[in-house]
C-alpha cells in the first residue's frame, strides 16, 4: 500500500438515511486509506453498508457526516454539479449489470464519458494526475472516438465496436463496460460485482482482465460478497453493520 | 457535451417510438396549420384589398357621394359632389395639396357622317398613372409582369396637360376603337370632332386596351370610350351640375385623419349640413383612406381567424399535453439510462438539455408537418372566406418558432424530473 499517495482517504464517514419515521445509520464512521495502484476488494453481507460506502466513494452521493478525499481533495461536499465532474474525470464505473445503453454501438457507449467531459473543459480538474504506466496513453489530441477505439482495443472488442449490446454475449458487455471505466483514465475504479451475472468461466475472463488493469498500475475497488472473488485482489477489507472491521 | 452529440442522443430517442411520436404530433400538427391558415386569412385579405384598390395611394382620401337607392335607383342622400366642391378643397383644407377629380357621362361625338354614342370620362392629367395604379386594365398583349409607362398606354398623340385641365381647354383624347370607327383609319390627331354639338381637338388616341382580368373582357369595352378634361366636361357636357369623384392628396401621411376632419369641415360648409339629434353629423358624403378599406375586408377575416386561432391555441395546447406526456413516459422508461449517463458525468444541465432538445424536435418535426398541412388547406380556407386567403410568407418561421415554443414550454417539465433524478435510484431502477 502506498501510504504517501492514497487515492482514497476517508476520516469518520457518516451516512444517515431517513426511512420514513426512524433514521437508519449506515455507515458509523469508516476510516478507510486506499493507496494508488491498490486492488481492493471490499466485502461484506447485504445490509453492512458496503453499497452505501460504495455511492460516497463513487461521489454519488454525498456523507451526512466525515471527510472524504480522493487524491487529496475533498470531495465529500461537493455541489451535485462538481461531482458530476468528479465522477467524470476521476472515477470509473463497472456495474454488475453492466448498464450500457441499448442504442448506443459499443464504441458510442465507451465515448459516453468523454461526450460529458468535451462541454466542461479537460484539464481543469485541480488534482494531480497520477501517471499509470501503460494508462498513459498520449490522450490530448485524440477524438473521443479513437480513445474510446483504443478503450475497446485495450479490452479485446475492437472487432465489435459497431455492435449493439443485444449482439454482444454477457461477458462481451461487461468488457464493453470496462472500457467505458478505462476510457476517462480514472484515477479510481470502481467495481460492483463485476462478475454477479456471469458464468464462472466468463466471470474468470473478467477478474484476468481487472487484474491486468491492476498489473498496469491502476487503482481498483471491488465490491463484492463472493469471498472468490475477493481472494483475487491485492487485500481484501470487511464490513458489517456501518462499520470497516479491523 | 456538445450540441451535435445532444442532438444525436435526442433523435436516437425519437427513433425509437416512432408510432407513439407520430401521434404525439398530431395536436401540433393542426395547431401549426391552424397558424398557418388563419394567417393567410388576413393576408388574403390584406393582398385582395391592395388590388382591388391599387389606384387609392396610402397618402391619398377618397371622397365620394353617399347614395341611397328607391326604387332600385341610386339617389344621393344630399347633395351631390360636385366639381366646386373638388376646386375649392385645396384652399380651405390646408393638409390637401391637391387634389384629382373624374366625372362620369354618356355623350355623342360625331365627326363627319359618323356620330356615336358612348360613355366617357372627365379626368385630369395624371390621370393615365391613376390608370396604370389601379391595374385593372393593360395595353393588349402586354406581357405580364412588364413594367407599365403612360407612354405605353398612349397610341397616337399625347394626353392631356395640367393647364389643359385648369383651362378647361377643348381638346380630347379617343379610346382606340373609337378612332377607328370616326376616322376609319386617318391619322385623327389635329382633327376636331364635334362632342354634344361642341367642337374638340383630338390630341390623343388611347393604346387598345384589355381587361388584365380574363373574365371582365367580354364585358368591358375599354376602347369605345373617350377622355375629356375634367373641366371641359362639366362646363359643357351636363345640362345640371354632374357628380364627381374626387381625391385629395395629403401633405403629410401621419396626419391623415385631420386632414379628414378639415374635409369634412369644407363639405358641411358647403352642403349646409347639420348635426343630428344624436350630435352625429348628417353627412351626404364619406371619406375613406387606405387604412379604412383595409380594416373593413379585415375585420370579416377577423371572425374566422378568431375561430382558427382558437382552433390553433386548443390544438397545441392538446398537442403540447402530447409531447409532455410522451416525455415523462420516455423519461420513466429510460430512468437507467439517466442513471448510467449521470453515473458516467451527465450533469443535470447536460441532461435537461438532451429531454429539452428531444422535445423540441418532436414539436419541430409536428411543426414542419403542419407547415405543409396547413399550406395545402389554405384553398380550403379561402372557399370559406370568399376566396381570400393567400399564404403569408412569414407564417412559416412565426409557425415553426409556435411549435418550438410548446415544445420547450411543455418538455420542461419532464426534463425538470428526469434531471432530479438521484443517480443510485435511478441505477437500481428495473
Amino acid at each position: 500500500m502506498n501510504d504517501q499517495n492514497p487515492v482514497i482517504e476517508t476520516q469518520n464517514l457518516t451516512k444517515t438515511y431517513r426511512m420514513g419515521a426512524a433514521d437508519v445509520l449506515a455507515l458509523r464512521g469508516v476510516d478507510m486509506r486506499i493507496g494508488a495502484g491498490d486492488f481492493v476488494a471490499l466485502m461484506g453481507s447485504s445490509g453492512s453498508g458496503k453499497s452505501t460506502m460504495m455511492h460516497l466513494l463513487g461521489c454519488l452521493d454525498t456523507p451526512t457526516a466525515g471527510r472524504y478525499l480522493l487524491e487529496g481533495r475533498d470531495v465529500g461536499s461537493l455541489s451535485a454539479q462538481e461531482r458530476a465532474r468528479v465522477r467524470n474525470q476521476r472515477i470509473g464505473f463497472i456495474f454488475q449489470t453492466f448498464n450500457l445503453l441499448p442504442r448506443l454501438t459499443a464504441l458510442d457507449n465507451v465515448a459516453l464519458p468523454l461526450l460529458y467531459r468535451a462541454a466542461g473543459g479537460q484539464g481543469d480538474n485541480g488534482t494531480s494526475r497520477i501517471d499509470h504506466g501503460a494508462g498513459s496513453r498520449a490522450t490530448g489530441k485524440q477524438s473521443p472516438r479513437e480513445r474510446a477505439l483504443a478503450a475497446l482495443t485495450r479490452v479485446g472488442l475492437a472487432d465489435r465496436a459497431g455492435h449493439r449490446p443485444t449482439q454482444l454475449s454477457g461477458g462481451q458487455r461487461q468488457r464493453v463496460a470496462i472500457a467505458r471505466a478505462l476510457v476517462g483514465d480514472p484515477a479510481l475504479i470502481l467495481a460492483d460485482e463485476p462478475t454477479g451475472n456471469l458464468d464462472s468461466s466468463t466471470g474468470g475472463d473478467i477478474m484476468r482482465l481487472l487484474a491486468e488493469l491492476h498489473a498496469e498500475g491502476r487503482t481498483l475497488l471491488l465490491v463484492t460478497h463472493d469471498r472468490a472473488v475477493a481472494e483475487q485482489a491485492e487485500y481484501t477489507l470487511h464490513m458489517r453493520d456501518g462499520r470497516l472491521l479491523p | 457535451m456538445t450540441f451535435v452529440n445532444v442532438l444525436r442522443t435526442a433523435l436516437s430517442g425519437i427513433a425509437a417510438n416512432k408510432l407513439r411520436t407520430g401521434l404525439t404530433m398530431l395536436g401540433i400538427i393542426i395547431g401549426v396549420a391552424s397558424v398557418i391558415a388563419t394567417l393567410a386569412l388576413g393576408n388574403g385579405a390584406r393582398a385582395a384589398v391592395e388590388n382591388s384598390f391599387r389606384f387609392l395611394g396610402s397618402d391619398q382620401i377618397q371622397v365620394s357621394g353617399q347614395f341611397t337607392v328607391e326604387d332600385g335607383e341610386p339617389k344621393p342622400a344630399g347633395k351631390l359632389l360636385s366639381y366646386e366642391d373638388g376646386l375649392t378643397l385645396p384652399d380651405a383644407a390646408p393638409l390637401i395639396d391637391r387634389v384629382e377629380m373624374t366625372v362620369r357621362g354618356s355623350g355623342k361625338v360625331r365627326h363627319g357622317q359618323t356620330t356615336l354614342d358612348m360613355p366617357f370620362t372627365g379626368v385630369d392629367a395624371g390621370a393615365l398613372t391613376s390608370m396604370i395604379a389601379d391595374g385593372k386594365v393593360q395595353p393588349v398583349g402586354w406581357p405580364a409582369g412588364d413594367l407599365l409607362t403612360s407612354e405605353a398606354f398612349l397610341a397616337r398623340g399625347r394626353f392631356f396637360t395640367h393647364s389643359e385641365v385648369a383651362a378647361g381647354a377643348q381638346v380630347c383624347v379617343l379610346g382606340y376603337k373609337t378612332a377607328d370607327d370616326l376616322f376609319l383609319g386617318d391619322d385623327p390627331i389635329g382633327q376636331t370632332v364635334w362632342i354634344n354639338r361642341k367642337p374638340c381637338e383630338v390630341i390623343g388616341v388611347i393604346a387598345e386596351l384589355e381587361t388584365v382580368d380574363e373574365q371582365e373582357r367580354t364585358r368591358s369595352k375599354p376602347n369605345e370610350t373617350f377622355y375629356l378634361p375634367v373641366s371641359t366636361a362639366v362646363q359643357n357636357l351636363f345640362e345640371n351640375d354632374p357628380w364627381v369623384e374626387i381625391t385629395a392628396r395629403v401633405t403629410d401621411e401621419a396626419r391623415m385623419d385631420e386632414a379628414k376632419t378639415q374635409i369634412a369641415a369644407h363639405l358641411r360648409l358647403r352642403h349646409g349640413i347639420e348635426q343630428g339629434n344624436d350630435g352625429k353629423w348628417l353627412d351626404d358624403f364619406r371619406l375613406t383612406t387606405k387604412k379604412d378599406i383595409l380594416g373593413v375586408q379585415q375585420d370579416a377575416a377577423r371572425t374566422f381567424s378568431v375561430l382558427l386561432a382558437a382552433l390553433a391555441v386548443v390544438s397545441l395546447v392538446v398537442g403540447g399535453f402530447g409531447i409532455m406526456n410522451v416525455m415523462l413516459v420516455s423519461v420513466t422508461e429510460r430512468t437507467r439510462e439517466i442513471g448510467v449517463r449521470m453515473a458516467v458525468g451527465a450533469r443535470q444541465q447536460d441532461v435537461v438539455l438532451q429531454f429539452l432538445l428531444e422535445a423540441a424536435l418532436l414539436s419541430l418535426a409536428g411543426g414542419l408537418v403542419g407547415i405543409l398541412v396547413g399550406i395545402l388547406a389554405i384553398p380550403l380556407a379561402a372557399s370559406l372566406n370568399a376566396g381570400l386567403a393567400l399564404l403569408d410568407p412569414a407564417s412559416i418561421p412565426v409557425a415553426l418558432l409556435v411549435a418550438l415554443a410548446t415544445g420547450i414550454i411543455f418538455g420542461l417539465y419532464p426534463a425538470l424530473r428526469a434531471a432530479r433524478l438521484d443517480p443510485i435510484e435511478a441505477l437500481r431502477y428495473e
